[in-house]
């Protein structure tokens, strides 16, 4: 068995809840490992520095939440989770927060039963067997918020190398609204691991716009798992911004449930020096006319990789889907690296499904034109990058925060 | 476009037409396969020793070796045990002239429309035709040895060519390369070998027929075709096989070498048996085609139009090694009732500003499922590398799927990848256009598809191009309206 799966066999152990279904992942898991380079999944990145290093479940850390920019900047409702561990929070009674183990029976069954695509998936085994018990969110039909609800991850690696499992159930009923944003922000020298599966289920004419922010500086690492499902009549919204940590893989699954749901996928990954950035995403149509609608871009510096990998799965009753797909990339060093599969398995014919992917360099007469009127060069193309994701940050709703990424990005541009 | 409609029309109501057998008496190896049949096969064709000792290390090779389970098909497993290897036509003689050739045989490729007959030579294209396992029959010979070209079936090439077969042999798809590839180098038994001297510019087409016409058999040819600096060479390969309801193993293995400054143009019509509208019976196609642009200038051009076998597994590829060198590919690749087809193609870009195109059209009808499996790799010194890759699906029917897997690798910040595709089906509006102009459905769901695919049949040599619409429409017989 390999390194980390030995080392987090306690704390599955340690599990006092949902025996049962923890002990069906982790026997999934120990029997298939963690994925190697020869699993299709997982072809572009790999696990093996993962697997080597020594990392350990730590709970009970008292850490002094420190100033974090963007707790300070983004107007929100708080939820603060320590090495995976709730830790406090801040909502308004709208909203009701609790343990799965506390929630009622119907909402236990409906979120063990919710459809998903992650269960093959042996990172999102290993959550669900060794992450506490699974954070509810429920937003009661016909609610909104009139904050986005922040949902931050500390992780402590000032002592021991963390590891952190955590697991969130989002509700949102019918006819309500809800903003959600996660970020992940490590303390200490050490490196961390987290590994997150979040999944929300949307009733009849609800909406969630979806944030996973990544900028944390340590030496983290990072797997997660998002599933949107798309349970009556609804629509989504979700960016993913990666811009920093050492190795990110973030799956997110778009699932169409019920006719006439909308949704959509944004991201933007910026890597530079040794960082390995891996974004899969699935848009998985079962029903007829819905639309699903993705845009993921990358700007890759020093010797950093950037992984894409979209599908869009059009099932036999899915008539009259439209599914679009893109994936832009700009590669700005020699060493810099882009593994890009956009893939369409379609057995539905009356859809309109599409997908694109390009890779280059930025525009040689844009930056001419902009040095001929005396802007410097590192300045022009600093302006074009900035250009270039900004078709991404567009689609952050809230101002505090696309300011935030906004300055984050031109800082790492102008260098 | 009356003309083609005229075509289309002639053939939209006929079945696989290839399905006949002809009674021809074979010379055939046991069922099976081991070491012993490796050694027949090689001593039946009297080769060298290196020969045989490059067999047998491929089929020591092949023995560890898994089939592969990524392709997006299902078939059962084969019993590779159950297949005849070698079956050759009797009596097999030296052959000087066409009077020699069996009357059975030359009545096959009469049938068949292949111009083995040289009165034919208006035609102007020089064919190899290779039934179940032997070259029967080269034609033009004469003629292009006179510039130095040699076109001849491989085995003759091992005898009276050695040195040159024995350098290229397996260079561009080693017996290691993959499951089909290492059993094709145990045990192929003929193919054609084309070799064109430093610049000279082939005047004629070179074309190879395959039949598979024995029961029980598989055909394991293997072509090579080297084209040495500064010349040229197109290429054509068509294929057909009897029907019947047992599944039959064609796994070929093509490799292309092309010098500085050359160029090389391979067409192929793929239209083997597909099975019939129960997926019952047809050819699994598993096929390994590569060509390597070694100098710099070269180029290597595929066309394929893949109508028939029950199973497709085909991905020829261009290894863009030589400075400026340019790889393109083509394809229409079209599967109806049961037929599975997972295909496409790599570039890999090695050298500095090379350039590659990929033009796929996928038509998938019935209960089908066509995939497109592409790859696009930029290695790190492939400065200014440029790729345009385009595939395109369409739809006929909610039973089928259409499949894109592409595959897009850079590793160096000068190149320019773009890749894009699209799935749908022939728009109501289309359709509504023409017949209001007095067109009825069929014709013009016909004529959509040929103009859906037309970027592809354009690259086709003429004789080629028509066949290959005739095909389209046969092979979407049923499924349109």
């Amino acid at each position: 068995m390999s390194t980390l799966l030995q080392a987090l066999k306690p704390a599955f152990q340690a599990q006092q809840n949902w025996i049962e279904q923890r002990t069906s992942a982790w026997n999934a898991l120990e029997k298939s490992g963690l994925p190697g380079l020869k699993d299709e999944e997982w072809k572009y990145t790999s696990l093996q520095n993962l697997d080597s290093q020594n990392f350990q479940v730590i709970k009970n850390t008292t850490i002094q939440v420190p100033g974090l920019e963007i707790l300070n900047r983004v107007d929100a409702y708080t939820i603060i989770l320590v090495n995976g561990e709730l830790s406090s929070h801040q909502l308004p009674d709208t909203i009701q927060v609790s343990r799965l183990s506390a929630a009622p029976e119907s909402i236990q069954n409906s979120f063990w039963n919710a459809p998903s695509l992650a269960q093959q998936d042996p990172l999102t085994q290993l959550n669900v067997a060794v992450s506490d018990d699974p954070i509810v969110l429920r937003l009661p039909a016909g609610k909104s918020l009139d904050k986005p609800v922040h949902l931050v991850h500390l992780l402590d690696a000032s002592q021991k190398q963390v590891f952190s499992a955590s697991r969130l159930l989002v509700h949102v009923e019918k006819n309500a609204r809800l903003s959600l944003i996660e970020s992940f922000h490590t303390f200490g020298s050490l490196s961390s691991f987290s590994n997150n599966f979040t999944q929300a289920l949307l009733e009849q004419d609800a909406h969630l716009s979806y944030y996973k922010i990544q900028q944390d500086t340590g030496d983290a690492h990072h797997v997660g798992t998002t599933e949107v499902v798309h349970l009556g009549k609804s629509t989504s919204h979700s960016v993913t911004i990666s811009l920093q940590g050492t190795l990110i893989r973030n799956n997110f699954h778009l699932i169409f449930k019920a006719p006439h749901s909308e949704g959509h996928m944004y991201g933007l990954y910026m890597s530079g020096g040794e960082q390995h950035i891996d974004n899969h995403t699935i848009a998985d149509h079962a029903v007829p006319h819905c639309f699903s609608n993705e845009l993921y871009k990358g700007i890759l510096d020093g010797s950093s990789t950037g992984v894409f990998n979209g599908k869009i799965f059009v099932r036999q009753d899915a008539q009259k889907t439209n599914a679009f797909q893109s994936n832009k990339n700009v590669l700005l060093s020699q060493d810099a690296k882009i593994n890009t599969k956009p893939q369409l398995e379609i057995f539905a014919d009356d859809v309109k499904c599409s997908h694109g992917a390009t890779t280059g360099q930025l525009d040689e007469s844009a930056l001419f034109y902009m040095r001929a009127r005396g802007i410097g060069e590192e300045q022009a193309k600093a302006l074009l990058m900035q250009a270039f994701a900004n078709d991404i940050l567009e689609k952050v709703e809230f101002d505090d925060l696309r300011a935030l990424l906004l300055e984050a990005i031109e800082k790492r541009l102008l260098k | 476009m009356g003309d083609s409609l005229k075509v289309l029309e002639e053939v939209t109501s006929s079945e696989y037409k290839y399905g006949f057998v002809t009674p021809l008496e074979n010379d055939s190896a046991p069922k099976g396969l081991n070491e012993d049949i490796v050694r027949f096969i090689s001593n039946k064709k009297n080769e060298p020793d290196w020969l045989l000792q490059w067999r047998l290390k491929a089929f020591a090779l092949w023995q560890k070796m898994e089939a592969p389970a990524w392709p997006n098909v299902q078939y059962p497993a084969i019993n590779f045990q159950d297949i005849i290897y070698y079956s050759a036509p009797k009596p097999k003689k030296q052959l000087n002239s066409l009077d020699e050739v069996d009357p059975e045989l030359l009545a096959t490729f009469e049938k068949l429309g292949i111009s083995l007959d040289e009165q034919k030579r208006l035609s102007g294209v020089a064919v190899d035709a290779v039934i179940d396992s032997i070259s029967i029959k080269t034609t033009f010979k004469d003629k292009l040895a006179e510039l130095g070209i040699i076109f001849c079936s491989l085995s003759e090439a091992v005898h009276e060519h050695p040195e040159l077969v024995k350098k290229y042999l397996g260079t561009v798809v080693p017996a290691t390369d993959n499951y089909f590839a290492a059993l094709n180098s145990a045990v192929f038994s003929d193919g054609s070998f084309c070799y064109i001297p430093k610049g000279v510019r082939c005047p004629m087409e070179l074309s190879t027929y395959f039949r598979i016409n024995a029961a029980g058999t598989g055909q394991f040819e293997r072509t090579l075709i080297v084209a040495d600096e500064g010349s040229y060479v197109s290429y054509l390969e068509g294929c057909t096989a009897p029907q019947r309801d047992e599944n039959q193993l064609h796994a070929a293995v093509v490799e292309l070498v092309a010098m500085e400054k050359s160029e090389i143009k391979y067409s192929t019509v793929q239209n083997w048996y597909p099975g019939d509208k129960d997926g019952k019976g047809g050819i699994y196609n598993f096929v390994t085609k590569r060509g390597i642009c070694a100098g710099a200038h070269a180029k290597i051009s595929w066309t394929q139009v893949e109508t028939g076998s029950a199973i497709t597994w085909k991905y020829p590829s261009v290894i863009l090694k030589g400075d400026h060198s340019v790889g393109e590919f083509y394809s229409v690749a079209v599967t109806n009732n049961m037929q599975q087809a997972d295909t496409g193609t790599k570039m890999i870009h090695l050298g500095k500003n090379t350039r590659s195109r990929i033009v796929s059209k996928g038509i998938s009808a019935g209960r089908s499922q066509n995939s497109y499996r592409g790859l696009v790799k930029v290695s790190k010194r492939a400065d200014n590398a440029r790729n345009f890759s385009q595939c395109d699906s369409l739809l006929m029917g909610d039973q089928c799927g259409a499949h894109t897997f592409p595959y897009i690798e850079v590793d160096n910040s000068t190149a320019t990848v773009e890749h894009e595709a699209t799935t749908s089906k022939i728009g109501e509006d289309q359709i509504f256009y023409c017949n209001q102009r007095g067109l009825d459905t069929e014709q013009a769901v016909a004529m959509i598809v040929n103009g859906y695919c037309k970027e592809v049949l354009n690259q086709l040599p003429m004789e080629f191009a028509v066949e290959a619409q005739k095909l389209l429409a046969v092979s979407l017989e049923g499924s349109v309206g």
